[in-house]
């Protein structure tokens, strides 16, 4: 029985260290694996919110009232309907 | 074969006596191969002792310099949005181009690759970077798009970095120039609400410790790690689309008149949201360099003082009302147009004979105004501009706010008690007279104005009741009716209220201008329960220069306009049914009748 013991004992230890020795490398992999991933994902947010900001401005551009103004008057020859010709729908509360 | 060997020597043996087996070492070969090992073990201990405890620090901070990273988070500065999200101001990143000119000027051919990247010619860039020879950074391009930047970058031309950087745009731009503001370069607030606001819409950087490798990718985050925190966003309680027009017709009318400038603010009511705030002239918030230096930048609602004029006979008439001195059906004898008060003469300028108050407010009669003021006396008087928080600041949380001037009734004679029933002696500023007038829409409440659409505001309160509110805004109906001063400020469809005034200036000599005025008109729009309290103020118009006749029409086009926006209800007497039919109609056939 001690014999038994003296023996595994240490080959157990060995094969627990290797493995440990693994989970090691596995563990560092993985976590560089997740940090890139992490990091892309940050640089793609961040693009992202560039792309929004961009966005809105351009749509503030475009849509400034000054913009629409001159286009409805002048391109498309719209005329702001006089009050008498605006028939509200909801009965005045 | 072992044995062979030994035969040898022993064949030798037989001819000199030699001792049998190795020869004997001399003992300093020992101790020299010993303190060979000892001199060797103190070079690389003491080379370790060097670099681990004397040369340490300095290595693991060149060797982090290669590694480790502190990656700055930028902190937003927060947008300034208009109270239906429509963006005022908002930060956008951008990015800056910088060469190193000598790491440039090495290669013809890479000048000329940069400047065809620029779109300038290669001459004139060669130049531009000679003269600026020696130089470790010079900015080529500032507040680009980072997409233009990245395209600069991929020339691969050696010397040329980019750094990205914030700008601040204001897409509404001259707009809302005045009340937004502007922050600087370096993204702090330096006018209006940028300013005002600088707490709440500044961001605060963080940062991250991370190592990368050579080619600058993360491969390992510290975890020492500040959050960046950005700015809020400011909800303010202007609707773009109102602010819009009140913009336009104010620009309008001040290009017309040749004025030296003019203010618009329309409000709600019932809550004291400030809806539209314009002024002319005005100024591009996104044209970095010019704005600075622009007239413009004053928001002359809010910062400008100015006596009120006529306007200011609504309050006296509540005032008078509200004792119970005066009733509706009082009449006042304005005979004569003119009143003695000491060495003031008060003037009229249409001669009237027995008046009530719909009529003096109406006609707005100096001498009937006047009259009630010494009738009543300066306290009652003083009381009355107090309850309408002509005494007391606005509020408004915008900096720089002009404070009003109304003297304690003590300091009152008889000539400042009848000056300032009609408006003068006094000095407010446009909200001042919005805040007043809101209290007559909301019978008799009072509102606290506010820029913000969101936050605490303070609950109004009573000016006067509501009976008096309503019995001077049905006043005020008959001024913007035939025969009224103000008949311009008619909004169709509406029933409107509102009282315009004409104020002299102030000379630069001392004593009042003869020929420099500010035509002002205050209104609300319905009367029956207004929802809309606007003022018009156009200040040094040429030619015509009565409220009445300038700012009354600037308010008329702005409530139709703003009435329609926010969908309020018409209350006037709907349009008899053959005049719609002998009305003309746009040409482009809206009806289909």
């Amino acid at each position: 029985m001690s014999r038994t013991w003296t023996l595994w004992v240490p080959v157990a230890l060995l094969l627990a260290v290797m493995a440990s020795a693994v989970t090691v490398v596995v563990a560092k992999h993985e976590n560089r694996a997740q940090v890139t991933a992490l990091d892309q994902m940050r640089r793609e947010r961040n693009r992202l919110e560039t792309e929004w900001a961009q966005l809105q401005i351009e749509e503030a551009t475009l849509g400034h009232h000054a913009r629409i103004n001159r286009i409805a008057r002048e391109q498309l020859d719209m005329l702001e309907p006089e009050h008498h010709v605006i028939v509200p729908l909801e009965a005045p509360r | 074969m072992t044995k062979s060997p030994l035969k040898k020597r022993a064949k030798a043996s037989n001819r000199t006596i030699v001792p049998v087996g190795p020869k004997p070492v001399g003992a300093w070969r020992g101790r020299f191969i010993l303190i060979g090992f000892a001199v060797l073990a103190a070079l690389s201990v003491s080379r370790a002792f060097h670099l681990q405890v004397i040369e340490r620090d300095f290595l693991r901070s060149e060797g982090d310099k290669r590694q480790v990273r502190n990656l700055t988070i930028p902190g937003h500065r927060g947008a300034i949005l208009d109270r239906n999200g429509e963006p005022l101001a908002l930060s956008a990143p951008v990015s800056s181009v910088w060469v190193v000119p000598d790491a440039v000027l090495a290669d013809p051919e890479s000048v000329k690759r940069l400047a065809e990247g620029l779109g300038r010619a290669p001459s004139e860039l060669q130049t531009f970077l000679a003269a600026r020879k020696g130089r470790q950074f010079v900015y080529l391009r500032e507040q680009i798009s980072p997409h233009e930047a990245r395209r600069l970058l991929d020339l691969k031309v050696p010397g040329v970095f980019s750094e990205s950087d914030f700008a601040r745009y204001y897409p509404a731009g001259e707009v809302a120039a005045q009340v937004v503001g502007f922050a600087g370069r370096d993204g702090i607030g330096l006018e209006g609400m940028e300013k005002a606001q600088e707490a709440r819409l500044s961001g605060t950087a963080g940062n991250r410790r991370v190592i990368r490798d050579r080619s600058g990718r993360v491969i390992e985050d510290g975890g020492e790690f500040t959050p960046a925190v950005a700015g809020e966003s400011l909800n303010l309680s202007l609707d773009l689309r109102v602010q819009y027009l009140a913009y336009r017709e104010l620009a309008a009318a001040v290009a017309k008149t040749e004025a030296k400038g003019g203010l618009v603010v329309i409000a709600n009511a019932q809550t004291g949201e400030i809806l539209a705030m314009a002024a002319q002239p005005g100024f591009n918030p996104n044209n970095g360099d010019a704005r600075g230096f622009a007239a413009g930048i004053r928001n002359r609602a809010v910062v400008d003082g100015f006596e009120p004029g006529s306007t200011i006979k609504p309050l006296l008439v509540a005032q008078a009302l509200e004792l119970g001195l005066y009733n509706t059906q009082s009449i006042i004898d304005v005979t004569g147009g003119t009143l003695q008060v000491g060495r003031l003469t008060v003037r009229d300028i249409a001669r009237r004979g027995e008046i009530d108050l719909a009529t003096l407010l109406a006609v707005s009669s100096n001498v009937g105004a006047a009259k009630i003021a010494l009738a009543m006396g300066a306290e009652n008087v003083w009381a009355g501009y107090q309850r309408f928080g002509l005494g007391e600041p606005v509020f408004s949380g915008f900096p720089g706010e002009a404070l009003p001037v109304l003297r304690h009734f003590t300091d009152w004679g008889q000539i400042a008690t009848a000056t300032a029933s009609y408006g003068y002696g006094v000095s407010v500023n446009a909200l001042h007279m919005v805040r007043a007038y809101a209290a007559l829409a909301n019978d008799g409440m009072m509102p606290q104005l506010t820029l913000f659409s969101d936050g605490l505001r303070a609950p109004p309160q009573r000016a006067v009741s509501p009976a008096t509110a309503r019995q001077v805004r049905e006043m005020l109906e008959q001024v913007v009716a035939e025969g009224g001063t103000g008949k311009r400020a008619r909004v169709e469809g509406y029933r409107v209220a509102g009282k315009s005034g004409t104020a002299r200036k102030v000379a630069a000599t001392g004593g009042y201008s003869a020929n420099k005025h500010q035509a002002i008109f205050i209104g609300m729009v319905p009367v029956e329960r207004p929802r809309l309290v606007g003022i018009v103020m156009i200040d040094e118009p040429k030619g015509q220069y009565y409220g009445g006749q300038v700012a009354a029409p600037v308010f008329s086009e702005v409530m139709q306009g703003a009435a329609r926006l926010l969908q309020i209800a018409p209350d006037a007497q709907p349009v008899q049914p053959q005049m719609i039919e002998s009305a003309a109609l746009p040409s482009s056939g809206v009806t289909r009748r």
